[in-house]
């Protein structure tokens, strides 16, 4: 592993994610805590710390490709008990907004990113989830089609599945609020 | 005829380099009153005083301005100068061109301006000036030392052994501080107890010393030379006099269960009259009346008087206030260690195995609950596996402190590698995220508790400690390899970080000396007067000035002692004469002034008749406290304040300087 | 008690409709009354922080200030994640001017921050309703049960905005198990991550998550577990066959909210409460009640 450091675009890249994130990197001293209470750390390719690190030294495709930013399910138990009160959680948030502004479609873990995309889709136009329509439109998405299928038939009979969705009366305003921030 | 001369120093580059100094000299010469106007590459040097003391001699100048460094730097070197010349020194004024002006700006122009605007402020000023006298204040030769820690004993000692009358007040019933509880210490690996005790004893036998334990300071007046201090002696329910410490009454004592030991830190039980450990000195018990059954229990019990052969138990014995003039003050309050229990995470208070970093020192030593057997606190078992975790509560601005402690690295090491010794096969493993060792010694023998005693250091912090089936699981992480780490311990020690003593800045706001926001005693100048508080005649020593080992509180100790010992080596101490003066004639006594006095220096003043009929009363400025602020000058309505060397003539004329 | 505003977010509509029916049926029995509000849309829920944030912000921002405008003066979402995301919007909107502006232009509405006070179930419970309220009611206490609370990460982190219970050892949702009569369980993981978003695009993880909470719950002798929100629910009780496959051991521990709970200490209808409709099913839990009342 080797990284040489272009000092513009370590600036430019570290300095998006600071001002998006409203904290500075340099405030992490790297002790490590985040990545130790981490539940999702297991599975990451990148800890939460080595994430800021490399972060902070530009390497932006490594980050915005890495596993971690998607794996990671914003339970702030990092943020939570970081000594520095270092914004981590919100640096995922963060990454996978550039990555998804930037069209970066994860690798390993698409079916994270797909699953939140379909779930705004799913907002966008109803205004409210329709779970049966959010769960089929992933699977098509994800050709998942058979995982968890077992659980459905149960799912029904104990009527947590509703077959028909609501749609709310001011759709007209969400459309603009996707339109304002999308 | 005012004859004023005005000396620009380059300061090497470090004014030259920002300020125009040959403008600044021009600038200077067209000042009416000016006669000579130089300028010089470092006028500290002796050719630089010399020529100043020439042109005072030759031009017979009645002032003298130099633009130069801060006043705190060289202002007394100039003084001196003038004064072989015949000059008062307070005709000497300084316009600080370099911390005020080059170090500050770049644009040199700019700067240049400002520097004339300072100059020629001090010209009018030093124009006005009237000779000013320094005040001397006659010294009580008498020491007091607060807190009988390491650092405490060592200040005493020292004085003592220099021939001067020290009072040594300690709050607990014991000297000996923290360093009696821990066991032993890096990097030496020497007892502690073995090299604190005989100086404990030092202090009780010295001819010198004279001990208040469980006492307090109850109140401090007065100022260098002369402090009124008032001891509470607490009391102790035992005639000490007559008490030969033989232990009939603690023995004896019922109570011998549910009071945690505070000196082993609640891993022990005490009695209600107890001695906090064996070796205490002095060997006199206390009586605990918060739990004594003849107090709680309506004088049931008697079981200690009863059992002490020269009856010196006397439970109507009261606190005693004592008044002792002393002339200087050596505060040593030393530390406590963070409380943890903000740590949910962690688990401390509610896993009797996750323990701190003291309380293991009294598990490793002899004198300890367990004799020096590394016991659970749980179960009793030896643990195998102890994991330690370093930097709790310090650099941890969120939950503790942001300062790193100083010490838990240190302690930590040695811990890992005294329970190497005493424990075979076991293993320790050490969360840090940096090690700092620079003192002598001690990077070698943090590598020896790696590398000889086999504790496997991971660098990263602790995220979570929890208990499942008998042994805590540690979730760490090691940043090194990247991975998140989880440990199955018998016992987590955490390395607690430090505090400042609780109390001390009450202590503080007594003495009058200031402290940081963390309570530490704040010293003079952090470099060149460390031993120094922000008051004349109150000095510092050890742990409660900030983190740091026993090697440095002794020095530090010493430190006050020898400014103390060189303090009293005069029969008088010399106080700068530019201090606030109250004209007496126009004084209406409304005492705004007094309110507004930080430093207490004020008092009301009758002057009487020839009878001794009081015929009116006025402000009184105590040359001793008495700092020169100026904030009474601003309070009084009457103009009836003045401070010297600043009078209201001269602060005008500067303001017309600056303005025209 | 002002003006209280209901949101009942998307998942007690649908798959945790056990958590509203439930609650509806306390606070009727509390005779306390809560309007929805109206035309409410989804919060987000960790989709829109999780890559647009100014969305994330925008679309709980729209439910408060209807409620602002509808003249509320609290609002309950009993769903940990909708009660986060209605924080975390008040919360940004007020330290972030320049957003707050966007955001305001965008819906066309006015809303001034941290006017209304907005609440999980469990500040809803002990702060609106009161524990001698709660009390009161208790009509069949369920003395003897021992129920783990899981309080998952939603709840109290992060703390900061928040602002509810301590992030590594709440004990609000086990004062109120007391109040029902029943024993809490203390165990390790009460804020341990359960996986949540992840359910569905991560199940091995989530699993794995999920299981270790479960197993060391039933390592610590519990009858069965209340939670406060419907993400922590699915993962608990609809995983929890599965986890049992894949771990190869039994767990069978019934997964309650918290509401369903209280509702039996009320002496209301198991049916009433929707108890039937989990997946684990939790009649060893209901004939233990009826043991210990027999007794
Ligand atoms: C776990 C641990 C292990 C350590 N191991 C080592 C080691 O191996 N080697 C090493 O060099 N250093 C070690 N240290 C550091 C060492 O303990 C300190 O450097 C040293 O004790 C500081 O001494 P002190 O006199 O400044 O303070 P203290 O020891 O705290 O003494 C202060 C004294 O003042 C008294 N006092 C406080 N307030 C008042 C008051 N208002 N009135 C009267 N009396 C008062 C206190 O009761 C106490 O007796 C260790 C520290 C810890 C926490
Ligand atoms: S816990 Fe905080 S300071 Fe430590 S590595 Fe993580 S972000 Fe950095
Ligand atoms: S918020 Fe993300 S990175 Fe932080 S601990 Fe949770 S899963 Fe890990
Ligand atoms: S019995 Fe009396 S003499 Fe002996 S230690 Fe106790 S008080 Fe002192
Ligand atoms: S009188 Fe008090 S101190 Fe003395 S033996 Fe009884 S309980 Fe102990
Ligand atoms: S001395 Fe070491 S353990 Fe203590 S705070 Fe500093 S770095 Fe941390």
């Amino acid at each position: 592993m080797k990284t040489v450091i272009n000092e513009q675009n370590r600036r430019s890249f570290s300095s998006q994610v600071e001002s998006m994130l409203h904290d500075k990197l340099a405030k992490c001293y790297q002790c490590g805590k985040c990545s130790a209470g981490c539940p999702v750390n297991f599975e990451m390719d990148y800890t939460p710390n080595q994430i800021i690190k490399m972060t902070e030294l530009g390497m932006e495709d490594a980050v915005l490709n890495s596993k971690t930013i998607w794996l990671c399910v914003s339970c702030n138990t990092c943020s939570t008990r970081c000594p520095k009160g270092f914004e981590v959680t919100g640096i995922m948030d963060v990454l996978r907004e550039i990555a998804e502004k930037k069209g970066i479609t994860s690798k390993a873990e698409k079916e994270i990113q797909m699953f939140h995309e379909v779930f705004l889709d799913n907002v966008k136009s109803n205004g409210r989830i329709f779970e049966l329509e959010l769960v089929g439109k992933y699977k098509l998405k994800t050709r998942h089609l058979f995982r968890d299928m077992f659980l459905a038939p149960k799912m029904l009979e104990k009527g947590k599945l509703k077959m028909q969705g609501e749609k709310i009366s001011g759709l007209n305003q969400i459309a603009k609020i996707f339109k304002d921030f999308e | 005829m005012a004859r004023i001369g005005v000396f620009v120093c380059w300061c090497g580059s470090n004014i030259a380099g920002t300020v125009d100094v040959e403008k600044l000299r021009e600038e200077a010469a067209k000042i009416p009153g000016v006669v000579s106007a130089s300028d010089y590459k470092y006028m500290c040097s002796d050719p630089g005083q010399n020529s100043l003391r020439n042109v005072i001699k030759e031009q017979k100048l009645t002032g003298v301005v130099l633009a130069a460094c801060s006043p705190h730097m060289h202002e007394n070197t100039f003084r001196k100068a003038a004064v072989k010349e015949g000059l008062n020194p307070y005709f000497v004024e300084i316009a600080n061109i370099r911390e005020q002006v080059s170090w500050v700006h770049e644009d040199k122009e700019r700067a240049t301006a400002k520097a004339v605007d300072l100059m020629k402020m001090m010209v009018e000023k030093v124009k006005r000036d009237r000779p000013v006298e320094d005040v001397k204040v006659p010294l009580n030769k008498k020491a007091l030392v607060i807190g009988g820690g390491i650092s405490g004993i060592q200040a005493a000692l020292d004085i003592a052994n220099g021939g001067v009358e020290v009072i040594l007040v300690e709050k607990e019933p014991s000297i000996g501080g923290r360093m009696i509880q821990l066991d032993e210490t890096f990097p030496t690996l020497d007892c502690s107890s073995c090299i604190m005790t005989p100086k404990m004893v030092e202090v009780n036998q010295h001819p010198n010393i004279k001990l208040y334990t469980y006492s307090e300071v109850e109140d401090i007046s007065g100022y260098i030379g002369n402090f009124k201090v008032k001891i509470k002696k607490k009391a102790r329910s035992v005639v000490e006099k007559d008490c030969t410490g033989c232990g009939e009454c603690w023995n004896a004592c019922p109570m011998h269960k549910n009071v945690k030991s505070e000196f082993n830190l609640n891993l022990s039980e005490r009695t209600a009259i107890y001695v906090p450990f064996p070796q205490a000195v002095p060997l006199i018990p206390v009586l605990d009346r918060s739990v004594c059954l003849h107090f709680k229990k309506g004088g049931k019990c008697q079981k200690c008087y009863d059992a002490c052969g020269p009856k010196c138990i006397n439970f109507d014995l009261q606190d005693e206030i004592i008044e002792e003039t002393v002339g200087a003050i050596v505060a040593s309050t030393g530390y406590d260690l963070m409380d943890t229990s903000m740590y949910g995470e962690y688990g401390y208070g509610k896993y009797k195995d996750v323990i701190s970093g003291l309380q293991f020192e009294r598990l490793l030593s002899a004198s300890g609950p367990t004799e020096g057997v590394i016991k659970r606190p749980s179960d009793g078992k030896t643990p195998q596996t102890i994991v330690f975790v370093q930097c709790v509560g310090s650099r941890d601005p969120e939950k503790g402190v942001p300062y790193c402690s100083k010490v838990c690295c240190m302690y930590t090491a040695k811990h890992a590698k005294l329970f190497a010794h005493k424990v075979h096969g076991s293993q320790s493993y050490v969360f840090y995220i940096d090690i700092r060792s620079t003192s002598k010694g001690y990077e070698e023998f943090v590598r020896g508790t790696m590398e000889q005693d086999g504790a496997i250091y991971l660098r990263g912090r602790v995220s979570k400690i929890y208990e499942d089936g008998g042994k805590l699981i540690v979730k760490g992480a090691d940043t090194l390899s990247g991975n998140q780490v989880e440990i199955a311990a018998d016992m987590v020690v955490l390395a607690t970080g430090v505090i400042p003593k609780k109390g001390s800045d009450k202590l503080a706001q007594m003495l009058g000396i200031s402290y940081d926001k963390y309570g530490f005693y704040t010293e003079s100048h952090p470099k060149l007067r460390p031993a120094e508080s922000s008051t004349a005649g109150i000095f510092l020593a050890g742990m409660a000035q900030g983190p740091r080992d026993i090697p440095e509180s002794v020095v530090s100790g010493s430190a006050a002692a020898s400014k103390i010992l060189g303090l009293f080596s005069k029969n008088e101490y010399e106080v700068e004469g530019t201090i606030a003066n109250v004209n007496e004639a126009t004084c209406v006594a409304c005492f705004y002034c007094r309110r507004v006095c930080a430093y207490n220096a004020i008092s009301k003043k009758e002057i009487k008749d020839r009878s001794g009929k009081v015929v009116k009363v006025v402000a009184s400025v105590n040359p001793g406290l008495c700092t020169g602020c100026g904030a009474c000058v601003n309070a009084c309505f009457s103009k009836s304040i003045d401070v010297k060397g600043f009078m209201d003539d001269q602060i005008y004329a500067e303001i017309k300087a600056l303005a025209i | 008690m002002g003006k209280l505003a209901y949101y009942p977010g998307c998942s007690l509509k649908g798959t945790s409709f056990e958590y509203e029916v439930s609650l509806l049926k306390i606070l009727e029995a509390l005779n306390i009354e809560i309007k929805e509000i109206s035309d409410w849309n989804c919060c987000g829920a960790s989709a829109a922080h999780s890559i647009n944030h100014n969305l994330s912000i925008a679309l709980p921002a729209r439910n408060l200030a209807i409620a602002e405008k509808d003249g509320y003066d609290s609002v309950l979402a009993p769903c940990a994640a909708c009660s986060s995301r209605l924080k975390n919007a008040d919360y940004e909107l007020k330290n972030d001017d320049v957003l707050k502006k966007k955001i305001t232009n965008s819906l066309e509405m006015n809303y001034v921050p941290a006017g209304m006070s907005i609440n999980n179930m469990l500040e809803f419970l002990i702060g609106e309703v009161g524990k001698d309220r709660i009390k009161s009611m208790v009509k069949k206490p369920l003395s003897g049960l021992k129920v783990a609370s899981y309080y998952g990460c939603l709840l109290v982190r992060p703390p900061k905005i928040m602002q509810f219970d301590d992030a590594e050892n709440p004990v609000t949702m086990d004062e109120l198990v007391a109040l029902t009569g029943a024993e809490p369980v203390d165990y390790s993981f009460k804020t341990e991550c359960c996986g949540a978003i992840n359910s569905l695009s991560k199940p091995d993880v989530v699993m794995a998550l999920t299981g270790k909470v479960l197993y060391d719950i039933k390592k610590h002798g519990a009858d069965l577990v209340v939670v406060a929100c419907p993400l922590c629910h699915s993962n608990l009780d609809v995983r929890q066959r599965e986890i049992e496959r894949k771990y190869e051991e039994k767990i069978g521990l019934p997964v309650l909210f918290i509401t369903e709970l209280i509702g039996l200490s009320f002496g209301i209808n198991p049916k009433d409460l929707a108890i039937d409709g989990h997946m684990v099913t939790a009649d060893s839990v209901l004939r233990k009640i009826e043991e210990l009342n027999n007794k």
